[in-house]
């Protein structure tokens, strides 16, 4: 067990290199960076050349690269070009949005959504089972900007029930309340779309499950229908939910990406998009590092969870 | 969102080969027969071709009215007669925006999917086909790919190499296609040992005749599916993409950019700006999602859904 977790760690370490080496390659290769766009109309090939020496974007590239992996190992991220700050600073600001908004999506998406699965494979065909259905799958097919503006439109243009910019009220002494009030229709959108995914995999899979032979048998024995559904069906439906465990990761937060960016929320996203959009190279790497490295754990996660789910299952 | 990485149970399963070994027809028909009493997958094909249709014929289903025809003296209108779906801010008419919009946001899924197709088979099936090193060199590489967070990458790559029609259509193609890899992979080191593989090889057949004439054919049903689904994907991301701003730029009228323009409108209560052109994105995407679910049932009866 300790040996395959040291495995997989080291293991995991070329593939993130690989990773950044493409990022890196993708960000620097392209043409204009940012002394264009910081001098703007002012750009003359002399104000170029200056600015790109003294951020050391006049060296070769792989030499740039190997200077940044080893500032990276050392556990510096560099200094963003757009405000002259840490990078490390703004990230530690904006992380935590992401995460909050990341992290609670996925747990009340799986929980609802294995809920509502079983429900759903307990009867199926029924009148339950169709609403329930019908709901997920058109859960799947809106985009996630779209229920976010469309619950912007509904729950503060007419109803003026929830703010939908920031999370928190400007100028106000700071509460949970607040907080909650305005991060409210953030995560439930987040939420409704993984929800949809989940509910759709978890019936089929129990649906599947509840067909095999050994729940025959447990009937037969004449094992509670609890214990049947739970104990034995349930666990060995659960069993290729957990293979997503990992899988579910980037897609939230390319969800994130966009319902930060709908609800004005300082997380990851937003400073991804932004940073992007001003050639701010250290910052967009340090972001890429960073989700792809939470991808990563999230697998290896995962992995490990196989093992806690399925006993059969041995490390090596 | 994420179409093309949601494994559905009943994928590890044997599918039912589309063209049956004998080379015969029955199977066909007896899928498509399946195929076409699932009212929900008919009614997703008949949606899908009067979205086409609309597309196609962009200049009469707007009546003649050119989506980029500015007329500021009637800024944001509600529907009305005149503009069935109202007016943006430039006064532009948005029943004409969407459906010549629909012509971009429509054909990005295609070819989108196009390109993943292409590159997600040649991976995945010469992993599955020569397994060992090329196979462990292969997948790592699609692992890589998977494991990165598809949209942060895409608004990198989007905004860097700049925003043209050409290059989202190679943006999405290029990272969507390690669900299909696997899919593609897997299939293939399940059938590469059947009876029918060993024949040909007996008979002198190259791997490559091998690959795309007897085992591809067998390989494709859940192809078909992923694809389609990968179509629904594909239209979301560059939806997204425009979205975000960081996409095909003002004044080119897609579903996304129009979504984008609304943001700023919907406080005033401007709904039809943002309702009708998102509307269209999930009609798209529903009937996508719809035709999807019935080929994977008519694929595989046996795993029971509905």
């Amino acid at each position: 067990m300790q040996s395959y977790l040291a495995k997989r760690v080291i293991g995991a370490v070329p593939l993130l290199v690989f990773i950044s080496i493409i990022s890196f390659a993708i960000i620097h290769l392209a043409p204009g960076g940012p002394a264009e766009i910081y001098l703007g109309t002012a750009a003359t090939p002399q104000a170029v050349a200056q600015i790109n020496h003294s951020l050391g974007l006049d060296q070769p590239i792989y030499i740039q690269y190997l200077k940044w992996l080893f500032a990276i190992i050392r556990g510096n991220f560099g200094t963003s070009f757009a405000n002259g700050v840490p990078v490390i600073q703004d990230i530690a600001q904006a992380l935590p949005v992401t995460l909050y908004l990341v992290g609670s999506a996925f747990i009340l998406g799986w929980l609802l959504g294995i809920a509502v699965g079983v429900i759903e494979a307990l009867k199926p065909f029924s009148t339950l089972d169709y609403l329930l259905t019908a709901v997920s799958f058109v859960l799947i097919s809106i985009p996630g900007f779209y229920l976010g503006l469309l619950f912007i439109l509904f729950f503060t243009v007419y109803l003026g029930w929830l703010p939908s910019l920031g999370m928190v009220t400007q100028g106000v002494p700071f509460s949970f309340l607040d907080l909650a009030r305005h991060m409210v229709m953030p995560v439930v959108t987040l939420t409704a779309l993984e929800f949809g995914f989940r509910a759709r995999f978890v019936r089929a899979s129990m649906l599947q499950a509840l067909n095999e032979d050994f729940i025959r048998t447990a009937r037969a024995k004449g094992l509670s229908g609890g214990i049947v559904v739970y104990k034995h069906a349930l666990r060995n439906a659960l069993l290729p939910l957990v293979t997503l465990f990992g899988l579910a990761l980037p897609g939230l937060f390319g969800g994130a990406v966009l319902i930060e960016n709908i609800f004005s929320l300082p997380g990851l996203g937003r400073l991804a998009v932004s940073s992007v959009l001003a050639r701010d190279y250290p910052t967009v790497m340090a972001i890429n590092t960073i989700a792809a490295t939470l991808v990563v754990l999230g697998n290896l996660v995962a992995d490990l969870m196989y093992g806690w789910v399925d006993p059969r299952i041995r490390y090596r | 969102m994420a179409a093309l990485r949601q494994p559905t149970p009943g994928d590890d399963q044997a599918p039912q080969p589309l063209v049956a070994a004998d080379g015969g027809g029955p199977r066909r028909s007896q899928f498509w027969r399946r195929f076409r009493r699932d009212r929900l997958a008919m009614a997703g094909v008949g949606v899908l071709a009067l979205l086409y249709l609309m597309a196609i014929f962009a200049p009469v289903v707007s009546g003649h009215v050119d989506p980029n025809r500015l007329n500021l003296l009637i800024p944001l209108q509600g529907p009305s007669p005149a503009h069935l779906m109202g007016t943006d801010e430039y006064g532009r008419d948005l029943w004409s925006r969407i459906v010549y919009g629909g012509r971009i946001s429509l054909s990005v899924g295609l070819v989108a999917v196009s390109i993943s197709l292409t590159i997600g088979i040649m991976i995945g099936s010469l992993a599955g086909y020569f397994g060992g090193f090329v196979d462990a060199l292969l997948m790592r590489f699609t692992d890589a790919v998977l494991s990165f967070p598809i949209l942060f990458l895409l608004i990198t790559v989007v905004s860097i190499i700049g925003p043209s029609l050409l290059n989202i259509f190679a943006v999405i193609g290029l990272t969507s296609w390690p669900g299909i890899a696997r899919l593609v992979r897997g299939e293939f080191l399940s059938l590469r040992e059947r009876d029918f593989v060993e024949a040909a090889r007996a008979a002198g057949a190259r791997p490559r005749r091998i690959i795309f004439r007897h085992i591809l054919p067998s390989a494709m049903a859940p192809v078909i599916v992923a694809a389609t689904l990968g179509v629904a994907g594909a239209i979301i991301f560059e939806a997204a993409l425009d979205f975000l701003g960081v996409g095909l730029q003002p004044p080119t009228a897609t579903w996304g950019t129009i979504l984008n323009a609304s943001q700023g409108y919907l406080p005033a209560g401007d709904w039809w700006f943002s309702v009708f052109p998102g509307m269209f994105i999930v009609l798209a995407v529903l009937s996508i999602n719809a035709i999807g679910d019935g080929l994977q049932e008519a694929f595989n009866p046996r795993a029971m859904r509905r």
